[in-house]
């Protein structure tokens, strides 16, 4: 048992940060009522009274809480305790620690302090949100969790081979490129961390039992320059490649919604709706007679002023997305530190995450229209981890990059891995009719909707709609494939925006073979690998009976085979 | 509700869905164990499973049928619709529900099935949405036996074996006699133990 003195506390600025945290949301109804009740001084302290007290409150529990928080690192927990009843010590294995992610808003950086989360498997682990640290004991606390964690990438890391090869052939915008590795085939032998004997001998399976190794090796018997981890950059986005980024994934709605709802906190939004109709209904309605009913402009020039406004209201949103992207993703850095990912982006809120690779149970590439028109690929990963709820939401790992450079960093999260040059088996030959037949729901309700506006216009409104889901369907059944490598599967889908997952055999939970009703007509099966993490594995859909039996079996001998560590 | 003494279903079709056949996962394994659970043999449930639902649906159909006098009584005395409707509507709802709940279990028993063998824990079942759940022994996280008041009137009860995974997180096989239940949980903590040395 460690003693008292290593204990380490919370930052003191703690109780502000916490304050400040449910402070607006006392405050701004405060300032509303104040406007709102001018003039009736009884009401307002009727209201005041009570509100500080609450507030008085809160702010003491703030403290209190600030003062009974501990925490300190045993050998192999990381030791919470808190409360001032109910004493609740809860203590973390770093082996189960998944991810260690920190989250830095200017404030936070003004004053030199970071918000952790420490999160682990599963939702019924127990994780920690120490809020705030100070920035040194972050440090400490990736050092001391992720070494104690096993992961003796410290050692390995300076003895990889291919790590100085790979710095400097670094491109500017891009993953590093290293042909030398990604054609090389991985050691056939299945490690419980799925990786290849390249990074060094026996490295992992001794990695995930810190106490069979020789008392040499142990991490802390080492020298002290060893304990320095390498550091890689696979990945570094620079402004023009967040501007395409934020052009691609079209976000500017989550920026509207949000101004909105933060308008609506402060009641403003309703101030200016009621302005709006005051004031404004006159004069749009007059525009409105001008453009639709009036007779000086025509109809012809009426809608192209409404098509010329759609497509600058489209645009604007477009414009919005890529200011979101570069402000939530500005500066991003993706870098291989021993066997740890590290990211870090955010212009104004600074955010940072370690992703230990052995806990990476899914890999998705994505790549939309947009995408494939400009060569550029996303790639993410899922983790199994319970995510806290006030988390900042995780970034993919590679919001945008190169389809070029793809190849270097499949490799690098899983070593062996091209999906360029994989064998695809398709799917059902009836598959199309299926996804056919699902997707004609909407084409029948609208066309039945316009039935009775424009009688029978709904035909042709009937064929565009069907033509244009068929047209969805037929790409989807063209692409929708798997294929089984030596130690994963992968399945590709979707019509116009792509996705491939890939599962390896080792992070397979369950395999299972489902068909519902449809599927028993059509004599087809899916297939779906269960894994940990948020979406949960894979699927292969439309299989035919046979090939769906025979993978399943497969699936069950390969995933038995191998073994799961957390 | 008077339980019916035999098991109801006599055929010998062993493979539950005969529409997913060869399975080659059930050629033999020269690993299984046979004289205990891992004897990689398909298994039908018990058939005590049978009665067992059906008592379970007749509590529930008792409860619907309160439920639904109550619904029909409040249609026709204060929201005066009208008798003979709300009645004939009541009486066909409860009729074939409760036939559909004595008759589904025996179809339902027809297409589950489980297999252990040294690798895997295999169950099969459902009659429209059918499934084959393989949980691997090395994926079980740990697995209990639960037996609730109607399972104990029936000699019966339910192994649950968790996984690190998200859908199958938690797979429940039900309708195992309680030692058999019992008897493959001991073994697949034996099989732990195995492993650890």
């Amino acid at each position: 048992m460690t003693t008292t003195s290593s204990e380490r506390r919370l930052h003191p600025l703690t109780v502000l940060f916490e304050a400040a945290r449910w402070l607006p949301r006392m405050v701004l109804p405060l300032i509303v009522l104040m406007f709102t009740t001018r003039g009736q001084d009884g009401t307002l302290a009727f209201i005041l009274f009570p509100i500080a007290g609450i507030a008085g409150i809160l702010l003491l529990t703030s403290i209190v809480r600030y003062a009974r928080y501990r925490y300190y690192y045993d050998d192999r927990d990381l030791v919470v305790r808190s409360g001032l009843l109910t004493r609740n010590e809860r203590r973390i294995p770093y082996t189960r620690i998944q991810n260690l992610d920190a989250s830095q808003n200017p404030l936070h950086r003004m004053l030199g302090v970071v918000a952790v989360y420490v999160q682990t498997g599963g939702g019924a682990e127990p994780e920690a949100t120490l809020r705030v640290l100070p920035v040194a004991a972050l440090d400490e606390m990736r050092a001391r969790v992720l070494q104690a964690g096993g992961r003796t990438g410290t050692a390995r890391s300076s003895v990889e081979p291919t790590s100085k090869a790979a710095s400097s052939a670094m491109t500017d915008a891009g993953v590093t490129s290293r042909p030398d590795l990604t054609d090389s085939p991985a050691s056939p032998v299945d490690r419980p961390g799925g990786w290849p004997a390249a990074e060094g001998p026996g490295i992992l399976a001794a990695a995930d039992r810190p106490d069979i190794l020789p008392a040499g090796d142990r991490p802390a018997d080492r020298a002290e320059p060893a304990l320095v981890p390498a550091r890689r950059t696979l990945l570094s986005l620079k402004p023009h490649d967040l501007i395409v980024a934020g052009f691609i994934e079209n976000r500017g709605m989550v920026l509207i919604f949000g101004a909105l709802a933060l308008l609506e906190q402060t009641g403003v939004t309703t101030r200016i709706i009621e302005q709006m109709f005051e004031t404004e209904n006159e004069a749009l309605a007059g525009v409105a007679t001008r453009w639709l009913g009036g007779g000086d402009v025509p109809v012809v020039r009426g809608a192209l002023y409404v098509l010329a406004a759609v497509l600058a209201i489209l645009l604007f949103i477009r414009l919005l997305s890529t200011v979101w992207a570069v402000v939530r993703l500005y500066d991003f850095r993706l870098e291989r530190v021993g066997d740890d990912l590290f990211t870090e982006y955010g212009l104004f809120t600074r955010v940072s995450a370690t992703i230990p690779l052995r806990r990476v149970q899914t890999i998705i590439v994505r790549d939309s229209l947009l995408h494939r028109v400009l060569s550029r690929r996303m790639v993410t990963v899922e983790t199994a981890g319970g995510i806290a709820a006030d988390a900042p939401q995780r970034e993919p790992i590679a919001p945008i990059m190169h389809a070029a450079d793809l190849p270097a960093l499949l490799n690098e999260l899983h070593p062996g891995l091209t999906i360029d040059s994989l064998e695809w088996r398709p799917v059902h030959p009836r598959a199309f009719g299926r996804m056919l037949r699902g997707s004609l729901f909407w084409p029948l309700l609208l066309s039945g909707a316009a039935y009775l506006a424009v009688q029978a216009w709904a035909l042709a409104i009937f064929g565009v709609l069907v033509t244009l889901v068929g047209i969805r369907a037929r790409l989807r059944a063209d692409y929708l494939a798997w294929s089984l490598t030596r130690d994963a599967i992968v399945v590709r889908d979707g019509a116009l925006t792509h996705s491939t997952r890939i599962a390896r055999f080792n992070r397979v939970q369950v395999p299972a073979l489902q068909r519902n009703p449809f599927d028993i007509r059509t004599g087809m099966s899916r297939i779906h690998a269960d894994t940990a993490g948020a979406r949960g594995g894979l699927t292969v859909p439309y299989l035919p009976e046979h090939t769906a039996v025979e993978l399943h079996g497969e699936l069950i001998a390969r995933t038995a085979a191998t073994e799961f560590t957390w | 509700m008077e339980e019916p003494e035999t098991p109801p279903v006599q055929d010998a079709r062993v493979a539950p869905d005969p529409r997913v056949a060869p399975d080659p996962s059930n050629a033999p394994d020269p690993k299984v164990a046979p004289g205990t659970p891992a004897d990689g043999v398909v298994h039908r449930l018990d058939p005590r499973w049978v009665p067992y639902q059906r008592r379970v649906a007749a509590v529930q159909s008792a409860v619907y049928a309160v439920m639904l006098t109550g619904a029909a009584l409040f249609a026709v005395l204060l929201a005066e619709l009208p008798t003979v409707p709300v009645v004939a509507a009541a009486v066909l709802i409860l009729v074939a529900g409760t036939w559909s709940s004595l008759w589904w279990p025996a179809v339902a028993y027809r297409y589950a099935s489980y297999r252990l063998d040294p690798r895997a824990l295999e169950i099969r079942r459902g009659v429209l949405w059918r499934s084959v759940i393989d949980v691997p022994r090395s994926r079980i996280q740990h697995s209990d036996v639960s037996q609730g008041p109607f399972e104990r009137m029936h000699g019966l009860g339910t192994l649950s074996v968790y996984t690190a995974g998200t859908r199958y997180a938690l797979v429940r096989l039900h309708g195992l006699s309680h030692e058999r239940a019992l008897a493959i949980r001991e073994h697949l903590l034996q099989a732990d133990d195995d492993d650890i040395i």
